[in-house]
């Protein structure tokens, strides 16, 4: 599997990725599949204006590819790139991008689905949410929990 | 060699800083080095970074059990993370 793995402040444009990653397939994969994450203006009922991502330069890398690793166990994956985005994000951005390729469209569709699952969870970032009555770290949420824990009993 | 120390998100706003140097003997274990790093940063702030839902990694690795911390390593203190 050839991985690839950025975090950058910089927004990303998904056709350059897409056609990057289509590029080295060389015929091999039949199936691509995408997936962007956008920032919501809304977290429960606060309304949200600006949203700072933290992370650990190095380790954060290593933890995506740990992800990315473990769906090429799963799926056998012949290409897979995870693009995150740092710094300070405001509502309606870009936040993530995941692509996979693969033999056939099962193990994209679901590699994909999974990798942004256990991005939620594994992924080594923090997030500062900022609304009108201030700032504040987030904490995991029980949906993203019962998300990662889902695929330990999917076969 | 001093080792570095660091501190993310919600502890680097509390403590102030996001890295530390900190000159120690080499090969401390864990428990000493953080009893060292209570004395410089005080007993609240070592309550704070000792709390049980704080993860220690050492040179990006997280600790699991016990380890051994020597001159030039990178120690770094996370809360829980919030993930992609």
């Amino acid at each position: 599997m050839l991985k690839r793995v950025r975090i950058q402040r910089d927004d990303f444009d998904i056709g350059v990725e897409w056609a990057d990653v289509r590029a080295d397939l060389a015929g091999r994969a039949g199936a691509m599949a995408a997936f962007v994450g956008v920032v919501r203006d809304h977290f429960d009922t606060d309304a949200v204006q600006r949203l700072d991502l933290e992370h650990y330069p190095g380790m954060t890398e290593k933890s995506i590819e740990a992800v990315l690793q473990r769906a090429d166990v799963r799926w056998t994956l012949d290409s897979a790139l995870v693009i995150h985005r740092v710094g300070p994000l405001n509502p309606a951005d870009q936040i993530v991008l995941v692509i996979t390729a693969a033999r056939h469209r099962q193990a994209a569709l679901e590699s994909c689905a999974y990798i942004i699952d256990l991005l939620k969870t594994e992924a080594v970032f923090w997030k500062r949410e900022v609304s009108a009555t201030g700032a504040r770290w987030i904490d995991s949420t029980p949906i993203d929990v019962d998300r990662t824990a889902k695929w330990k009993h999917k076969l | 060699m001093p080792i570095t120390v660091r501190f993310f998100a919600g502890l680097r706003d509390r403590i102030g800083h996001d890295t530390l140097s900190v000159d120690a003997p080499s090969a401390r274990d864990l428990g000493s080095f953080l009893t060292l790093l209570g004395e410089r940063l005080g007993s609240d702030t070592l309550a704070a970074l000792t709390a049980p839902d704080i993860r220690i990694a050492l040179n990006q690795e997280f600790v699991v059990g016990p380890c051994t911390i020597n001159d030039g390593d990178e120690v770094a203190f996370m809360p829980p993370i919030t993930g992609g």
